[in-house]
């Protein structure tokens, strides 16, 4: 397998634009990831995208705003981890050698309210059980009892990707909240109030990866090397085997993070310690705190504490969503994954402006995105 | 002046036939109906065709006891869309005493036992009416008094 790296990406604003369309979202953030890789739309050679909500053949409605070159558009979905899935798709077609350059993309337009993630027939759904706030809530209520973690540090969580989404020109909110005011908002499954909740947004994120023994040509000022990464969907596990739900629950259980962070690390030759910022799927508030122990950034029972310690903050020595993550950048289902890259890329070239970690020295980033359905881990290196 | 009209009396009907073991009233326990593996002795609620932990497809039909200890819970606060439960209402994730994990919800009356560690019995309670007048039923938690 050849090196690949990352050499642009690029946004369109998350927030609510309803008067704006898929293709308006989408290729606004095309431009922007190709301008910044130095890449020209005719050189691409394969577009991958991520989308969830929109009908069919949307991914081609989309990246053909660019240009009718006829290149392979190869629509992805996984719920919330759909553009990872895109992102992990376009790796291995580089990688393999098949295509030198690649374009992955990620674009939702989304209703307000509650997602609906089972048939709405189903027994669950009629019973009142398919709710995701509550499958968060179920895990964080068994995690307090468990470890002797307190509401006040979920809500934390929120605090401080609040924080860092002022930061951030391109979050949906940026305005920083106290945790009097998230405590205070209205409660949705207990323990999880209102703004523990990542909201439903409107936006697009693109990357434009390449072959590493091509990218010379294209005077990229700077790259990020893909290193590592692992895909899974969910092993089941026997009951007694430490997921209490017997069931495997991807998205919020942290063994199967676990499991799959270790191949990551493997294959990129590091281990936990040496990850310096991370980007997880906070969608709910206790999401952060799972996957800071799932991923081994701390150890099992000690997420919340370090929370609350603001080890996780941007100044902290292990950043977790430095740009507001799902809770604040937002959570436009399929563009969610992409404009994790676009974080951790910005971050490891030192272009992160306010939001910089380590002085602009972070050498290894690391993201878990996930969605009903599956993980995506990556790994990369400056 | 005499209807010739005659009441019907309302019939319970199961939320899906084959879910639980039907008893003649509301409120008496309802044993969920699942299957286990015989090839790696794995349980399951709702019954699978193949065995999620061995992809065996010998499995046979089994009642699961209807007590079980309440897990973890939450209360859900707003209106989850297709659903016809009233927030607030409570979720429970039971571990059944002989059986699997499932996740149901409480009585409504129930609602303040929901703690961890709560033993439980699966009770029929009545869900919604359905078109023809029917008495929906489903297994709800309901706390045994300890
Ligand atoms: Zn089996």
């Amino acid at each position: 397998m050849r090196e690949v790296v990352v050499l642009g990406a690029g946004l369109h604003r998350f927030g609510r634009f309803p008067d704006k369309s898929l293709q308006d979202l989408g290729r606004e953030a095309i431009k922007n990831a190709l301008e910044d890789s130095g890449v020209p739309f005719p050189d691409i050679e394969v577009a991958y995208v991520g989308r969830v909500l929109a009908g069919m053949g949307a991914g081609l409605n989309v990246v053909s705003e660019m240009g009718q070159t006829g290149i392979p558009v190869i629509n992805i979905e996984m719920a919330c981890g759909s553009s990872t899935s895109a992102f992990r798709e376009a790796y291995l077609s580089v990688a393999s050698g098949i295509y030198d350059t690649a374009l992955v993309v990620g674009f939702e337009k989304m209703q307000r309210g509650m997602l609906q993630i089972s048939e709405g027939t189903s027994f669950q759904s009629v019973m009142g059980l398919a709710v995701m706030p509550a499958s968060y809530a179920l895990q964080a209520q068994r995690y307090m009892a468990d470890y002797g973690a307190t509401p006040e540090m979920f809500a934390q969580v929120s605090v401080k990707s609040h924080k860092a989404g002022a930061l951030n020109p391109y979050a949906q909110y940026q305005k920083e909240t106290t945790l009097e005011e998230v405590m205070a908002s209205r409660m949705i499954a207990d323990p999880i109030t209102l703004l523990q909740c990542s909201p439903t947004t409107d936006g697009a994120s693109a990357v434009v990866i390449c072959a590493a023994e091509k990218s010379a040509k294209y005077a990229a000022k700077r790259q990020m090397t893909v290193a590592g990464w692992a895909t899974g969907s969910g092993r089941y596990e026997r009951k007694g085997e430490g997921n209490a739900e017997g069931e495997a629950d991807a998205e919020t259980g942290s063994s199967e993070v676990e499991r799959l962070s270790k191949q990551a690390y493997e294959r990129a030759g590091i281990g936990p310690e040496d990850v310096d910022v991370t980007q997880v799927h906070d969608a709910f508030s206790p999401g952060e705190i799972f996957m800071a122990e799932g991923l081994g950034l701390v150890p099992k029972g000690e997420g919340a504490r370090a929370v609350w310690e603001g080890r996780t903050e941007i100044s902290g020595d292990i950043p977790i969503n430095t740009d507001g993550g799902l809770l604040s950048r937002g959570h436009p289902i399929g563009a969610t994954g992409a404009a994790m890259v676009t974080e951790i890329f910005r971050q490891l070239t030192g272009e992160a402006g306010p939001r910089q970690v380590k002085g602009g020295k972070a050498r290894v980033g690391l993201i878990h995105n996930a969605g009903i359905g599956g993980v995506n881990i990556l790994v990369f290196k400056r | 002046m005499a209807s010739d009209v005659t009441e019907i009396k309302p019939r319970m009907v199961p939320l899906r036939e084959g879910m639980f073991r039907m008893p003649d009233r509301l409120d008496m326990p309802a044993a969920l109906l699942g299957d286990r593996c015989r090839n790696c002795g794995e349980s399951f609620f709702p019954p699978r065709v193949f065995c999620a932990a061995c992809s065996s497809g010998e499995m046979e039909a089994v009642e699961f006891a209807s007590t079980g200890e309440i897990d973890t819970f939450t209360i859900v606060r707003q209106q989850p869309p297709n659903s016809v439960m009233v927030p607030p209402y409570a979720i429970v994730r039971v571990r059944l005493d002989d059986g699997p994990t499932v996740q149901t919800v409480m009585a409504t009356e129930d609602i303040g036992s929901a703690r961890i560690g709560q033993q439980v019995q699966l009770a029929a309670r009545r869900l919604m009416e359905d078109e023809s007048g029917n008495i929906v039923v489903s297994f709800m938690a309901r706390p045994i008094p300890s």
